[in-house]
């Protein structure tokens, strides 16, 4: 027990796990939604193209997030403006418009005069996020998690038959941009606890283990959202502990409970024991 | 007659190729209608354009005497879709499914009233799947699953149905039970519009069959125009062979 509550003593691990259990929340309450419509590769697009707006914050002495914001969105909607025009499938223009922007980025890091430690944007550092970085990804974390909640059978009615929402008049176009802006907002939020890299995993994996778990989407949110919160956990005190990377142990935890449920769910694993 | 479906010289284009082509034709109410046609002859065009999924170039649809605007904020027209165009392994119930056709009369949250729960009990039970309601969809056979999409035009209030191709990979048996729901839906007053690449079965139990090839070959009742001609016409080649070989698709 005291293994689980003395490290709470200190304020630095406190806050990293306050922070990531937020960001875990809403990661993982995305993930089902990215999953269901097969936007996993969405996750990789957005946070890959981050990378150069953060380090044009920085020149411009702006909050990183807005930089980061910026670049996300731009990005997906780069890919969308593409792929209209062209006759490549999805795939590739996604592939190109975010390794463009990551390389953009890279290039300047390495030029342009900052603090900025790229490692840190890459693999996360929530152990060492400073306290007005974890109220504005608090205040993001609650407000996306707010709206998908609220909005969560409007976007799910989207995600499941497009055809039938706009015959219904439900305004398609605004969910799509809806759910594009929550992607980047959410991104935004990871880049200190997780990092642009390894927020693909908590973008995906969550959602994909619910999936396994449950036919009911309500309850899909639910057990997304805590396995995340566990992994979050988890990983923060793996790194404590083990002086580990603390996105890494986060991550990681997630792909070893996607392996447990993958080999052990009841009815969709590979070893059913249930008989249906 | 009133015509439920009304298209006044509808052409649609894509990327400046004419799609349809000065199309015109009405369906009556309370008609089941086949759309018949090759792959690429404007089935699905048609349909999006009565859907208002589509920009249209000129001309002009009613269903019902409304525009089809107006037509879809009264819950008028509904889609039912491919089976292969449903992702079956979404996590959501029958019941969940029928009850999106009562989405558009609810508020952004999508709060389900009592009369809504009501509407669709009836509509499960009128496909009878009321003893289904709490499966996953993907558990369903395959004349349940087209049943749950019926359910959900119904639940919505639909007077106009449009199904794609509902009989593609169906056996005889669950067609010619899907075919007595449409006739017993056609009782209480219901149009359907059904679109179909196959023509194996449909002049059996169409009353009415559109013939389409970009622009309409034919339209009318189907003993009139269902005829070997007005087939090769719109078929392009001998009837049946060009059709049956999927690689020429």
């Amino acid at each position: 027990m005291d293994a689980i509550i003395s490290p709470l003593q200190y304020d630095f691990m406190l806050k990293a796990i306050v922070v990531s259990s937020l960001v875990g929340v809403v990661c993982a309450l995305l993930s089902c939604f990215l999953v269901l419509k097969r936007w996993s590769l969405m996750g990789d697009a957005v946070s890959h193209s981050v990378l150069p707006g953060v380090v044009l914050a920085y020149v411009a002495g702006l909050p990183y997030s807005i930089g980061a914001f910026i670049f996300g969105l731009g990005g997906v909607l780069g890919i969308g403006y593409i792929k209209q025009r062209v006759r490549l499938k999805d795939d590739a223009v996604i592939g190109i418009v975010y390794t463009t922007l990551f390389a953009l980025g890279l290039v300047l890091v390495s030029k342009v005069p900052s603090n900025i430690d790229l490692m840190h944007i890459l693999f996360g550092y929530v152990l060492g996020i400073s306290d007005g970085d974890a109220w504005q990804v608090g205040l993001i974390a609650v407000a996306v998690t707010g709206l998908l909640i609220t909005l969560r059978r409007s976007l799910l009615l989207y995600s499941f038959d497009q055809a039938h929402a706009s015959a219904i008049r439900l305004n398609v176009n605004f969910y799509h941009y809806l759910l594009l802006a929550l992607l980047a907002l959410t991104v935004v939020a990871s880049v200190q606890t997780v990092g642009i890299v390894l927020v693909v995993a908590m973008l995906i994996t969550p959602g994909a283990i619910a999936h396994l778990l449950t036919d009911r989407f309500d309850r899909m949110l639910l057990i997304a959202a805590s396995v995340s919160v566990f992994a979050c956990i988890a990983g923060a005190y793996a790194s404590y502990y083990f002086d580990v990377s603390t996105g890494g142990a986060m991550v990681l935890v997630l792909g070893i409970i996607f392996l447990l449920t993958f080999l052990f769910a009841p009815k969709y694993g590979v070893l059913k024991f249930k008989s249906h | 007659m009133t015509s439920a479906i009304d298209i006044e010289n509808l052409t649609v284009r894509y990327h400046g190729k004419a799609v349809l082509d000065d199309v015109n034709v009405s369906v009556p109410a309370g008609a089941i209608c086949g759309l018949v046609g090759m792959n690429g002859a404007g089935k699905s065009t048609l349909f999006k354009s009565i859907m208002n999924a589509v920009p249209v170039a000129s001309g002009k649809v009613r269903l019902e005497g409304h525009t089809v605007k107006t037509a879809q904020k009264n819950g008028i027209v509904a889609y039912v879709p491919q089976t292969e165009s449903v992702d079956w392994n979404f996590p959501v119930s029958v019941r969940d499914v029928v009850m999106m056709g009562r989405y558009g009369f609810m508020n952004i949250l999508r709060r389900p009233s009592e009369n809504d729960q009501e509407l669709v009990n009836e509509a499960l039970a009128r496909v009878h799947l009321i003893d289904f309601e709490d499966r996953q969809v993907g558990q369903l056979s395959g004349g349940q699953r087209k049943r749950v999409f019926v359910a959900r035009a119904l639940a919505q209030g639909a007077t106009i149905l449009l199904l794609d191709e509902p009989f593609a990979g169906v056996d005889a048996k669950t067609e010619a039970s899907l075919v007595g729901l449409l006739k017993d839906l056609q009782k209480q007053g219901i149009t359907t519009l059904v679109a179909a690449h196959d023509l194996a079965t449909i002049g059996s139990y169409c009353d009415h069959i559109i013939l389409l090839k970009q622009a309409v070959i034919a339209a009318g009742r189907t003993k009139d125009v269902f005829t070997q001609k007005n087939i090769a016409r719109t078929y392009d080649s001998v009837f049946g062979v060009k059709e049956g070989v999927p690689w020429m698709r």
